[in-house]
């Protein structure tokens, strides 16, 4: 058979920024004392602090997680908690400082913005360093803000979803994040609003050792509808970063919310997120969820179907490439009748790298005429990649509709043949059917997004066949 | 030695066990290191299931150990005891913790076919029992140590080279009248290129308390030898039954396992294949049936350790009333076992709105030259089905109870006819909710005309597998 290779073209995101210039660089380390001197430097209510504290004793309370990827080299002591390296959001490009401009500029960010995105935020380590929203979307009530500034400006919508969808005491991460949380992105759209165009935030970690616990709340009002893109990537270390976010989703009744995240954390980011949605009636929640890069992925996003006729999807794809280890998957909770779900997910691993699929479907008692179904397929590129899958079905009401499958295998040799003998070489073979594989994923992008993608993924093939 | 509380089992209870039955001190040892490793283990060892399971619902204050001989046999078991006598095949009859009967027909007593009590096997087949016990380890799981610790009774058949008997072996298992329980530790160890058929039966009588028959069975299928075991759980809906078995199949050995799950409060299976020879290949056939409350929790894991080797697990649940069904399956393919072919299914139908379903069927791949496919479903019965039975002049129950045998029926397909007629004469029991048993009857003799005249097919495996 082949031996073959796909490259993940990595140079374009392994620049690294001086930190001589942040504004606030705190010491190493977790304690009481740490949490305490963030709420007050963010100048939060009390209730806020009050919040912190509870979930430090959570996650100072819960044990590591002992199923699932490898967390044991995780030092919660060698981490900058907070790092800010500017002193607010800006609302124009021209205002955020230098350095920090220059990194967004290599990552073609204000470009995207100017030609298809409806409103863009960027995070430099802890803290949002540029917002902004398209004035006709502002008009209309739409709130495309950073998290904190969200926490002052809107305290009532703030206070009736923070915490709620995923408490501190949900895990120990989701705890380490609800202490230390930082950044992150506040989006409400009123009643009927439709955003045409999608909301992007940047996530970016720039520094050693530092860990990024970024949290967003988005609420969708009745009728409402929002795209919402988040991309992420760091510079690559000999040491570990951490990458902890909470992200709460809210559809309100007939509300359609789509949330696309491209994971591209180096490959030493120990990537540990909390992800989960609320759906009331006829509510749509869609999370498309593309895992490339860091070191240790462990993230299921879930959607908890709380009204009739609601719907939840995932559409994922993982990369584990090289000592990476891609442990995600999808939770579909059906509490309410005639709720639907669908979660497709495809993985690719190589050279060694592990993909797992770690997913749950429950339905509730009294959930009557729930229809649900689930896909996993795997491709091993080589003989020493790996790759498990864990579908979890809670089936509590005798009239639901649920499937499972999975399928293994790898590039027939067939398939290669086939394809070269239309003229094909075997690198363009074989990147046809990786791509083919993927296409149910790369097709729900827009369409700048599937074009970088493709490119991240860049094939190349210099084996022989034998 | 008096009636004991399985929550008191302890170093003098399995130190007088080993002394009345003066066994090898090496025993005695493995028992008391297997009684540590019982009183440290959690009740599920994998972090995988830690939430998935139901084995806490044996209440060890409720089940009593009782080494002593047995008063004999119940009345339920009577006509089926004549029928053996009868039949002229070979059989062992234990009840309780006493092996009552072993029948060995001459000619294939000649040929070196063993049936015993696995206290006379220490005797008989010193070495063969040895490497089996000490073979297993104690500290995989909770009920294997305390099986291994603990255990008062068992079985021991042994097929030797090149031997193929041509009638099925019968183990039949009943727990005696009295609410006694009983730990069994049976043995299977089919010799290179010998041919056998095993079918087990388990009963209990109806007795008010959580009455068990914890079992641990090893069997060893050496290179290119085939066995077929059949279990048909038919006990009592009070009684426990805890089964953990171990298989290891050598080079090019075959072997078709089917459960037939229908009788017991709650049924918890562990069932390990290890497939270590090149071409070793398995099929695992499980059937549970619940009615009212009772609880399945099985476990299921193929290990493909070698190249080329086969393995295929098709689970099917039928749940009425409040019963419940929990399948946790799971395909292991090392890393030298290119070419491995593996299959996993758990189906389930939910008759009623109190059944409760939960399936996690499991994968770990570890190398890419290998096929593996597994699905999972959970539905109720398909409503065209329904209705093209009932234009056609069906009831809806007698339409629902001929979906159902459809549905459970491809799972027994490897087996003998005979075999076949006794798992649909209980599934038509269990439909009608009448005492599960399986005489031959006029009643039964319908179901093997019937099976008789089937053919043999894996369509549905084989129609699975396609490449995406």
């Amino acid at each position: 058979m082949a031996t073959e290779s796909i490259e993940v073209d990595y140079s374009k995101y392994d620049f690294k920024d001086s930190t001589d210039l942040y504004v606030h660089l705190g010491k190493k380390g977790i304690s009481k004392d740490v949490i305490t001197s963030i709420s007050k430097m963010k100048g939060e209510p009390s209730w806020m602090l009050d919040f912190r504290h509870r979930a430090f004793e959570t996650f100072m309370k819960r044990p590591m997680p002992d199923w699932g990827a490898n967390l044991n080299a995780i030092d919660f002591q060698n981490i900058y908690y907070y790092a800010k390296a500017s002193e607010k959001a800006e609302k124009s490009w021209d205002d955020v400082p230098d350095n920090v401009k220059n990194t967004f500029n290599k990552l073609g960010i204000p470009e995207a913005e100017k030609k298809f995105l409806a409103g863009v935020g960027a995070q430099y380590e802890s803290e949002v360093v540029y917002h902004s929203l398209r004035e006709d979307l502002a008009k209309q009530g739409v709130i495309f803000l950073d998290t904190d500034t969200a926490l002052k400006k809107h305290p009532d919508i703030f206070k009736k979803y923070f915490g709620k969808i995923i408490p501190p005491e949900d895990n120990k991460f989701a705890a380490l994040n609800s202490a230390v949380w930082s950044g992150g992105s506040f989006i409400y759209v009123p009643p009927g609003v439709k955003v045409d165009m999608p909301l992007q935030a940047y996530f970016r970690i720039n520094a050693e050792n530092i860990g990024q616990f970024e949290r967003t709340l988005i609420v969708v009002d009745e009728g409402a509808e929002v795209h919402y893109i988040e991309g992420c990537t760091a510079p690559v270390y000999s040491s570990e970063s951490l990458h902890s976010a909470v992200v709460e989703l809210v559809a309100l009744n007939d509300a359609k919310l789509r949330y696309t995240t491209i994971q591209n954390w180096s490959s030493d980011v120990y990537n540990l997120v909390t992800k989960r949605a609320y759906a009331y009636d006829g509510a749509t929640v869609e999370w498309i969820d593309g895992n490339i890069g860091s070191k240790i992925t462990m993230k299921y996003p879930g959607v908890y179907l709380m009204g009739r006729h609601a719907h939840g999807e995932t559409l994922s794809i993982a990369f584990a490439g090289k000592g990476q280890h891609q442990d995600t998957g999808a939770k579909m909770v059906h509490l309410a009748p005639d709720t639907t779900s669908k979660v497709t997910s495809k993985s690719v691993s190589r050279l060694d790298g592990r993909s797992t699929y770690r997913g749950l479907l429950k339905v509730a008692k009294g959930a009557t005429g729930v229809k649900a179904s689930v896909r996993c397929d795997a491709l091993l590129l080589d003989d020493t990649s790996k790759t498990d899958t864990y579908p979890y079905m809670e089936i509590e009401q005798e009239d639901a509709t649920i499937t499972h499958e999975a399928t293994v295998g790898k590039i027939g040799d067939e398939q290669i043949f086939y394809l070269m003998s239309r003229g094909f070489s075997e690198d363009d073979a074989l990147s046809l059917i990786v791509n083919g594989f993927m296409e149910p994923f790369t097709k729900e992008l827009p369409m700048e997004y599937a074009v970088e993608l493709n490119r991240l993924i860049k094939l190349e093939m210099d084996g022989s066949v034998g | 030695m008096s009636k004991l509380s399985l929550s008191l089992v302890d170093a003098g209870h399995i130190d007088g066990i080993s002394s009345s039955r003066k066994e090898p001190d090496w025993l005695s040892k493995v028992r008391r290191t297997a009684l540590g490793a019982y009183g440290e283990l959690p009740i599920e060892t994998s972090s995988l299931y830690s939430n998935y399971t139901d084995a806490k619902k044996m209440d060890p204050e409720k089940v009593f150990l009782d080494t002593a001989p047995s008063a004999g046999a119940p009345d339920l078991l009577k006509n089926r005891l004549q029928e053996l006598a009868d039949s002229g095949s070979a059989y062992a009859v234990q009840i309780g913790s006493t092996v009552t009967h072993v029948h060995i027909p001459d000619s294939l007593a000649s040929a070196g076919l063993a049936v015993s009590s696995m206290t006379d096997a220490l005797g008989t087949h010193p070495d063969m029992a040895k490497s089996a016990i000490e073979s297993v380890d104690i500290r995989e799981d909770r009920f294997t140590a305390l099986n291994t610790a603990a255990f008062d009774s068992g079985l021991f058949v042994h097929i030797p080279r090149g031997l193929e008997v041509g009638d099925s072996i019968h183990l039949v298992v009943c727990l005696p009248d009295g609410g006694a329980s009983t730990i069994s530790r049976n043995i299977i160890h089919a010799d290179e290129a010998s041919r056998a058929s095993i079918v087990q039966e388990i009963y209990a009588p109806n007795a008010d308390m959580h009455q068990a028959y914890i079992e641990l069975l090893t069997s060893d299928v050496k290179p290119g030898a085939h066995l077929d075991v059949t279990t048909l759980q038919m006990m009592n809906e009070r009684a426990v039954n805890f089964s953990t078995r171990r298989t290891t199949m050598e080079k090019d050995a075959t072997s078709n396992w089917y459960f037939g799950m229908f009788g017991s409060m709650l049924a918890r299976y562990r069932i390990d294949y290890d497939l270590v020879g090149e071409g070793a290949s398995v099929t695992d056939s499980e059937v549970a049936f619940g009615n009212s409350e009772q609880c399945f929790d099985i476990r299921t894991c193929i290990n493909h350790k070698a190249p080329a080797t086969e393995g295929r697990v098709t689970e099917k649940s039928i749940l009425r009333d409040s019963s419940k069904s929990l399948f946790k399956g799971m395909i292991k393919i090392g890393e030298n076992a290119s070419k491995a072919n593996a299959y996993l299914s758990g189906r389930t139908i939910l008759l009623d709105p109190n059944a409760k379903s939960e399936a996690i069927p499991g994968l770990e791949i570890a190398t890419n030259d290998v096929k593996a496919t597994h699905a999972a479903s959970v539905a109720q019965i398909d409503a065209e089905q329904l209705f093209y039975l009932r234009a056609r002049c069906m009831s809806p129950k007698e339409a629902e109870r001929i979906i159902v045998e459809g549905f459970l029926e491809p799972l027994s397909r490897k087996m003998s006819y005979q075999v076949r007629a006794w798992i649909s004469s209980l599934v038509e029991s269990k439909w009608s909710r009448r005492p599960l048993a399986i005489n031959s009857d006029e009643e039964l003799r319908k179901f093997v005309e019937v099976e008789e005249t089937r053919y043999n097919e894996d369509a549905e495996i084989e129609q699975h597998y396609k490449y995406r």
